[in-house]
């Protein structure tokens, strides 16, 4: 708001109004490209972007932002957003996990590498019982948090209306995989 | 007929290679019978191979005593050569033109190409109709396997055996096959399992100006139809279009004879309008004059993108038809060949998630395009820099490839190929070191003996090895039929395929393999947690079994 940054002194917006920038900031996740690394501003401080006719794309997104069924049905960013959320919380869940096993007494180096696959074996004697099961329930918990709405494209799973097509009965469709979320739509079709 | 006849000068040093988005090359130009080869002879990365096959046309120009040849590929690669010396250069370039405008099938490379890799499984037995015939036979005794064929002679174009509906017997099929064009009676092309429908393709009836019947015809498809339930059958020609047909003996199924059928009328433009447009929309990648407005005019009249609206719009309307009104479908233009096969094998995309995954892709690739018949030999002579009138040639197989890139570009999770899977495909039709795509039909393939004196594409492809790097890192396998949007929004140029040699990808590619290594990191965080979670409640357990008395 106000045109001239003596206009906006005079009108004390900063004492009437909430900055838009503040907003936004506490929101930061749902804006961040998660494929964005810093490392890059050294390999490529300058951007070139190419100006040729062709390099430049419909922003379809911001024009047609409400048209649901005119974008793509999976989303991209979604899955590599909800994966990266996942990581971190994963990385969370393995420290505890190694911790706990301090605990006990056992100490482990599991390298998340490349290099070395098999973990370490614990101090302790094998156990001859079979292993326990795995209680998957707390994962899933905190994976589907994950899950929640991006709000990067500006749109919901709610307010895309695909409810209106889960008209399938349940035995034609698997349940689908936690992290993804599927769209369906219709084309339009005419004949 | 020795190839070195051909070969005006075999080898000219000092050449200088130039590529586009890599640096100039200089080094030692060689032609073989079959490749034209460029080596730095120092390091085994700057070595250009390249099949004469894959070179659509070439120029010269002189500058001086300097010459250059510039190149132009089937995959839309243009490369430059210059050569010192003008009598040097004229005789590549002479040599270059014969030896890439070659006639005779059997002087190709895929003859004389030897595999540095051990042949595991071999792909010219990976996909046959008998074993894609048990996954029907599994689910429904409706059908069964034809042997009528198997000398060709009911249909040159089809292969040696075909599924028809059970109650209709060889005689039945003798009489269709005299009903419909070029002989291709209607065979089954896809059995839908969620509620047992089918779909069907053949050539258009020969119905004629006199309005000729078949009713042998009227017996095999009725035979598809449930009791009291209608059927579709797409034309993929305009009603005037097909009403033209009737003049030069063709035509559409007349309503009197067919009335369980509702026929709907497309418009898919025949393929010599399809090579015209392809050659407009390259034309148009290619302009360097940096005009906004030319380059948005240039791609609106090469008419690409409607094209692939069209074809995509016609293969919903049938997987509609399939899945939603539960009825079958009957699909045709004129010879059955090109248009029909587009339409049923994208049909299948978005109704079947088997054709979504590597190996049901390929065997789709192989029951819907080469055993059913598409000339890829003729459609495949010539790309886009062709000099020549184009006669047979069409990118009818390419805008199919590019109709299930859009399809994969707005469902990025259902598919287990990725882009680079699709662009191979696209390159194996045009020019290839394998057999696959030889031959126009199963009866050519086998009088040329493929199977035996050349290597199947799918033998290298399906190697776990050389499969990776075309699965889709995304894919989450789902049992959904998709319905792809076909609003002009939400179709796409091509540019792996378009402007794959016109603008660099490195930034793209960097930001894709940070994306796979996020999906791997995960991968690798998971089996973290999930052992240490094993270890712990060994630990936990074991605790508790010294606790009990």
């Amino acid at each position: 708001m106000a045109g001239f940054p003596r206009n906006r002194l005079d009108s004390r917006l900063k004492d009437k109004t909430y900055s838009l920038w503040q907003f936004l900031l506490n929101d930061q996740e749902n804006y961040v490209n998660p494929v964005y690394q810093p490392g890059f501003s050294e390999t490529h401080p300058v951007l070139e972007p190419s100006t040729l006719p062709f390099s430049f794309k419909f922003w379809r997104n911001m024009y047609h932002q409400f048209d649901r069924s005119m974008h793509p049905r999976q989303s991209v960013l979604k899955q590599v957003l909800s994966l990266k959320a996942s990581n971190r919380d994963l990385e969370k869940a393995a420290r505890a996990l190694e911790a706990k096993l301090q605990k006990q007494g056992v100490f482990l180096s599991i390298a998340v590498d490349s290099k070395s696959k098999d973990p370490v074996h614990p101090v302790r004697p094998k156990s001859l019982i079979l292993s326990a099961p795995l209680n998957c329930k707390e994962d899933e918990q905190k994976l589907s948090v994950c899950d929640r709405v991006r709000t990067v494209e500006g749109s919901s799973s709610a307010e895309n209306g695909y409810n209106e097509e889960e008209e399938e009965p349940a035995s034609f469709t698997k349940p689908e995989p936690t992290l993804v979320s599927l769209e369906r739509g219709v084309a339009r079709m005419t004949c | 007929m020795e190839f070195a006849e051909l070969i005006k000068t075999p080898r000219v040093d000092n050449v200088v290679l130039h590529r586009p988005f890599m640096p100039r090359v200089e080094g030692t130009l060689c032609l073989t019978g079959h490749h034209l080869i460029l080596s730095s002879r120092q390091d085994s990365n700057e070595e250009l191979w390249l099949l004469h096959s894959n070179i659509d046309s070439i120029e010269k120009r002189f500058v001086g005593s300097l010459g250059t040849v510039i190149v132009k590929c089937k995959d839309l690669r243009i490369i430059q050569l210059d050569i010192p010396g003008m009598e040097e250069c004229l005789n590549i370039a002479s040599s270059i033109e014969a030896l890439s405008t070659l006639d005779s099938v059997t002087l190709m490379y895929p003859f004389f190409y030897r595999p540095m890799f051990e042949v595991i499984e071999d792909g010219w037995n990976t996909f046959l109709p008998e074993q894609s015939f048990k996954q029907i036979e599994s689910s429904t005794d409706e059908w069964r396997l034809s042997y009528v064929n198997k000398d060709f002679s009911v249909c040159p174009s089809y292969p040696p055996v075909l599924a028809v509906p059970k109650s209709i017997d060889d005689e039945t099929i003798r009489k269709v096959a005299t009903f419909r064009h070029a002989g291709r009676f209607p065979v089954l092309s896809y059995y839908h399992k969620k509620n047992g429908m089918v779909m069907m393709r053949s050539g258009q009836p020969l119905t004629g100006s006199n309005g000729r019947r078949c009713k042998e015809d009227e017996k095999l498809i009725n035979a598809t139809l449930r009791a009291g339930k209608r059927g579709y059958i797409i034309d993929t020609r305009s009603i005037n279009v097909a009403q033209q047909a009737k003049a030069r003996g063709g035509g559409f199924e007349v309503e009197a004879h067919y009335p369980q059928w509702r026929r709907i009328h497309k418009t898919i433009e025949r393929s010599n309008i399809l090579q015209e447009s392809l050659i407009k929309l390259v034309e148009a990648c290619n302009d360097q004059s940096h005009n906004m407005d030319r380059w948005l005019s240039k791609l609106e009249a090469s008419n690409w993108l409607t094209n692939i609206k069209e074809i995509l719009t016609t293969a919903c309307l049938a997987a509609q038809c399939i899945d939603r009104e539960g009825a079958s479908v009957l699909v045709h233009g004129t010879e059955g060949t090109d248009s029909t096969l587009q339409v049923t094998s994208l049909a299948q995309i978005i109704l079947d998630p088997t054709s979504r995954t590597i190996r049901g892709f390929e065997s789709l690739v192989e029951r819907e395009w080469l055993q059913a018949g598409h000339p890829f030999q003729q459609r495949c002579s010539q790309s886009a820099y062709s000099n020549s009138k184009p006669k047979w040639e069409a990118p009818v197989f390419l805008l199919f490839l590019d109709c299930v890139w859009q399809i994969l570009r707005q469902f990025p999770c259902s598919f287990q190929f990725n882009e680079h899977f699709l662009i191979l495909l696209f390159e194996h039709a045009y020019a290839s070191q394998f057999g696959t795509f030889l031959g126009n039909n199963s009866f050519e393939r086998r009088k040329l003996k493929l199977p035996q004196k050349t290597v199947s594409l799918w033998s290298w492809v399906n190697r776990p090895q050389d499969t990776e790097r075309f699965l889709n890192p995304l894919f989450e396998a789902n049992s959904l039929v998709i319905w792809p949007s076909v609003s002009p929004q939400s179709l796409l140029l091509w540019e792996g395929v378009f402007l794959r040699w016109n603008r660099s990808s490195k930034c793209l590619d960097e930001a894709y393999d940070e994306m796979i290594h996020i999906i791997e990191h995960n991968k690798e965080l998971q089996s973290k947690v999930n052992t240490l979670r094993r270890q712990l409640a060994e630990l936990e357990t074991e605790d508790v079994q010294l606790e009990t008395p």
